[in-house]
């Protein structure tokens, strides 16, 4: 149930990259975060599929990486106006 | 199958059918302030509801604390995220367009 949750969750990924493909620069910002939050429950989704306690930490680790990472990019992209 | 795996089961596809609608919202949307509500859907209330199928499945755990510990981070920074760039995107529209006339 949970692997298939996360291979279903992946399709979400889909909207994200066309958005940041075909938006302008501030869309595809959006589409950053939207796809920050959707990995971040895969991960998630996925640590439960293969019940490894230890493959919690990668979803940790990459929730704030994903909430700085969107946060710098729309820093840098304030200070271009 | 138990009365907590069922509801862990309908708090996971809750929230995989929270996160994909959110997703589907992003290429609906027409303006990025409407895309940035799809992307407050998809970092609060999936995450939370697929943290609560994992604390319904495993009870207090590692996995659990570690589970809510992202979905706190998701929590805390996507408001702050979304403020920042409906902000910068505002400062933008209204440094192309001092006047306002597109309001």
């Amino acid at each position: 149930m949970w692997l298939l949750a996360g291979a279903v969750l992946l399709v979400g990924l889909v909207p994200c990259l066309v958005v940041c493909l075909r938006g302008s620069r501030w869309d595809a910002v959006v589409a950053l975060q939207v796809a920050g939050a959707v990995v971040t429950v895969v991960l998630v989704v996925l640590s439960m599929g293969f019940e490894r306690p230890a493959y919690f930490w990668v979803p940790l680790v990459f929730a704030p990486l994903a909430v700085v990472g969107a946060l710098a990019f729309v820093r840098i992209m304030a200070r271009w106006v | 199958m138990g009365v907590s795996d069922i509801a862990a089961a309908v708090l996971l596809w809750s929230g995989v059918a929270v996160q994909l609608a959110a997703a589907a919202g992003l290429l609906a949307g027409r303006t990025v302030y409407d895309r940035l509500h799809f992307a407050a859907l998809a970092s609060i209330p999936g995450p939370v509801l697929v943290a609560a199928a994992v604390g319904v499945s495993e009870g207090l755990s590692g996995p659990t604390v570690r589970t809510w510990a992202a979905v706190g981070f998701l929590l805390a920074g996507s408001p702050a995220l979304a403020a920042a760039t409906a902000r910068a995107v505002r400062a933008e529209e209204h440094h192309a367009d001092p006047g306002g006339q597109r309001g």
